[in-house]
């Protein structure tokens, strides 16, 4: 009998709760204690039989005999979960989250919510700007979106310039004051 | 009968365009961009010519390059799918001048109906009821301001050249105007190369109903039934059903009938859409535009009437008779197709790139799936993220629903965020199944778009995430060729036709 532990973050479609767990294998049959850290983090023990005949896939076996097949693929950092149709997205809690993805209110960094291009920057620096005021517009896959300010504040940098190519998660306007 | 036909498209459609025209024992021509050098629908062909570039503008929507790579492969028309230059009258003009058919209208035809503002003029002198629109109009403008003080708000912007939910606006108040013409003109610029936009009135929860014609150059016009658009996010559908649970046999005779007249007005040959708002309290309902092309939706009506559009569009464009009789079509059955997207429905539907890392689609009966991507392939921003159309059929609506349900439950995608569980929680709505639904469903349901896990499952994930976690990772180091800016691979020169 071996046992691993290890320490996870949810990051999709929920993210943010982290969780510890701890996985004794004996013969198949797994035995893993998951506990939440946070508020709503549930400690549970399950037993479950796995079946992977190839990397990447599976079919667990929960204790009332109900089959789930499931299947799982790294992506950079990030670990793809499908399971009942749904996909998961989980990370290594030790793993620093680069950049991220969501507007930071705290920061006050405003970041491309997806990849595309800078079609036009409607604020200049150092210009007020109230919550919900559309700052720049992006276009991808032929659409347009409009990034809208998370809260209201003063425009303490412009990082991007109409044409640009930005990343998902890439900085584009950094407000500052009133957080 | 044509040997050869180009398909100047890419994706899902391409991919079904060259399954119909191989079966007719015509050989496929595939083009294809650098970022799609390898991809389905130029796998499923039997030549392919690459057109360098990887934006719409160098590869897809050029015309030029286009027209020579079919010339250079000796083909004898050209199929446009739909969106790319399906609409575009000088794609239409340059085939022909080049000796080519154009699988579809005629120019003159796609000019009419292709423009929202002439094509409501068409409907008219057919005597069908349209919605009241402005003429195309500029920001700021009188145009504007007239009709905006006619009609009130909130009322739509829509692209005269559009469709797919380009180039459109909702605006609720006079502040948000001007700047909704000039961002819908923008974009209907981008995307159709035509940024004339115009008002119409809004009509407050409608249904989206369209009527499928299909015409020949002898004169003959049927139409083979409607169908039920009103899932709709952004303006887009992703979810059609017919028959439509909206439209009673005497509505479906009359709204088939408008939409023929509409298309024998316009002189139209081959297949067509008109859609229709559909008024479901008073059963009124207005034209909204005609569509002269294939529509995304088409193998629902397929499913329900045992036949293949995309064969007909062939038959008819070479000079065959349309020898379906308006009284043979009947449908069997109930057909819903589900579009499968590259997007997060949690995050207001945003476009999510990466590699299909894991790409299972289900199968069983009664189930159709037109795919354009393979597990590996990288969706990126280039093109629209509809990655694949589900459908299923059934003898009736309730077993239908439960077919697709259970197809999205067992669809296998890793990699790239898709839209599947949504279009699941749409189809398992109480008000869904009553088929008591209208455009606005998911703006009256956010509960929809909300990511509800159970306790149970959400365990599970945790469990077999920690699981996952601790196996050996099967390195998948990228081949030459996955990454779409390393530019040209060499198979593309190997027997290939490539343009300068």
């Amino acid at each position: 009998m071996t046992s691993t532990d290890g320490h996870m973050r949810e990051v999709y479609p929920v993210g943010g709760e982290s969780y510890r767990y701890r996985i004794a294998d004996m013969d198949g049959l797994f035995t893993i204690e998951v506990e939440g850290e946070g508020p709503t983090g549930p400690k549970a023990e399950i037993t479950i039989g796995i079946e992977s005949r190839q990397a990447g896939e599976g079919l667990c076996r929960t204790q009332s005999g109900r089959t789930h097949p499931f299947a799982w693929a790294w992506v950079g950092t990030e670990l793809h979960l499908w399971l009942d149709g749904q996909l998961f997205v989980f990370e290594r809690a030790e793993t620093r989250r680069r950049g991220g993805a969501e507007n930071n209110e705290a920061s006050g960094d405003i970041v491309a919510p997806m990849p595309g291009a800078v079609l036009e920057v409607l604020v200049g620096e150092g210009e007020r700007v109230e919550a919900g005021q559309t700052i720049l517009l992006l276009e991808s896959m032929k659409m347009e979106l409009a990034i809208t300010a998370p809260r209201s504040g003063v425009v303490r940098r412009v990082a991007v310039q109409p044409g640009q190519q930005v990343e998902r998660g890439m900085r584009l306007v950094e407000l500052e004051g009133e957080g | 009968m044509f040997t050869k036909v180009l398909v100047a498209n890419r994706g899902e459609i391409a991919v079904r365009i060259n399954q119909s025209l191989r079966a007719m024992g015509i050989a496929p021509i595939a083009v294809y961009s650098d970022a799609d050098a390898g991809a389905p629908h130029v796998a499923s062909a039997d030549y392919s010519v690459a057109l360098p570039g990887n934006t719409a503008e160098e590869t897809y929507l050029n015309i030029p390059v286009i027209v020579k790579a079919a010339l250079d492969c000796g083909a004898d028309a050209i199929h446009p799918g739909y969106g790319f230059l399906s609409e575009n009258p000088e794609f239409a003009r340059a085939c022909h001048e080049a000796g080519m058919t154009f699988i579809g209208p005629t120019p003159e035809s796609m000019e009419a109906l292709g423009d929202k503002v002439r094509s409501k003029e068409i409907a008219q002198r057919a005597g069908v009821p349209v919605v009241p629109s402005s003429p195309v109009c500029r920001p700021r403008d009188n145009a504007t301001r007239e009709f905006a003080e006619q009609w009130g708000y909130p009322l739509m912007v829509k692209a005269a050249a559009g469709g797919g939910g380009r180039g459109m606006r909702l605006v609720q108040d006079r502040q948000d105007l001007d700047r909704a013409v000039e961002s819908a003109g923008r974009e209907a610029l981008a995307a159709f190369g035509d940024g004339r936009v115009f008002l119409e009135r809004y009509i407050a929860n409608p249904r989206h109903v369209e009527v499928q014609v299909m015409a020949d150059s002898f004169g003959h016009t049927i139409n083979l039934g409607e169908r039920e658009c009103s899932i709709q996010r952004r303006h887009q559908k992703i979810i059609e059903e017919t028959p439509s649970p909206a439209v009673t046999p005497e509505l479906r005779r009359r709204m088939g009938e408008a939409a023929v007249a509409i298309a024998r007005e316009a002189g139209y040959v081959n297949a067509g859409t008109a859609e229709f708002l559909l008024d479901p309290q008073s059963g009124e309902y207005f034209f909204l535009e005609m569509n002269a092309r294939l529509q995304v939706e088409h193998p629902i009506t397929e499913a329900v009437l045992g036949l293949d559009m995309v064969e007909w569009q062939i038959r008819i464009a070479s000079g065959e008779p349309l020898t379906l009789r308006q009284e043979e079509i009947q449908p069997r059955g109930h057909a819903i197709e589900c579009r499968i997207y590259a997007e997060d429905p949690y995050r207001d539907f945003a476009p999510s790139t990466g590699t299909l890392l894991r790409w299972r689609p289900p199968s069983g009966a009664g189930l159709r799936l037109d795919s354009g991507v393979a597990e590996g392939q990288e969706v990126s921003i280039y093109y629209d993220p509809m990655l694949a159309k589900l459908i299923a059929w059934a003898p009736n609506r309730d077993l239908s629903l439960r077919r697709m349900e259970v197809a999205l439950s067992q669809f296998q995608a890793l990699g790239v965020i898709t839209n599947i569980p949504v279009l699941r929680a749409v189809v398992n709505h109480p008000q869904f199944q009553a088929g008591a639904y209208d455009t606005g469903f998911l703006e009256w349901n956010p509960a929809v778009t909300a990511p509800l896990i159970a306790e149970d499952t959400q365990t599970l994930a945790r469990t077999l995430a920690a699981w996952s976690a601790t196996r050996p990772v099967a390195t998948t180091s990228p081949e030459a060729g996955t990454d779409i800016r390393a530019g040209r691979r060499p198979w593309q020169s190997v027997g290939q036709r490539t343009l300068p």
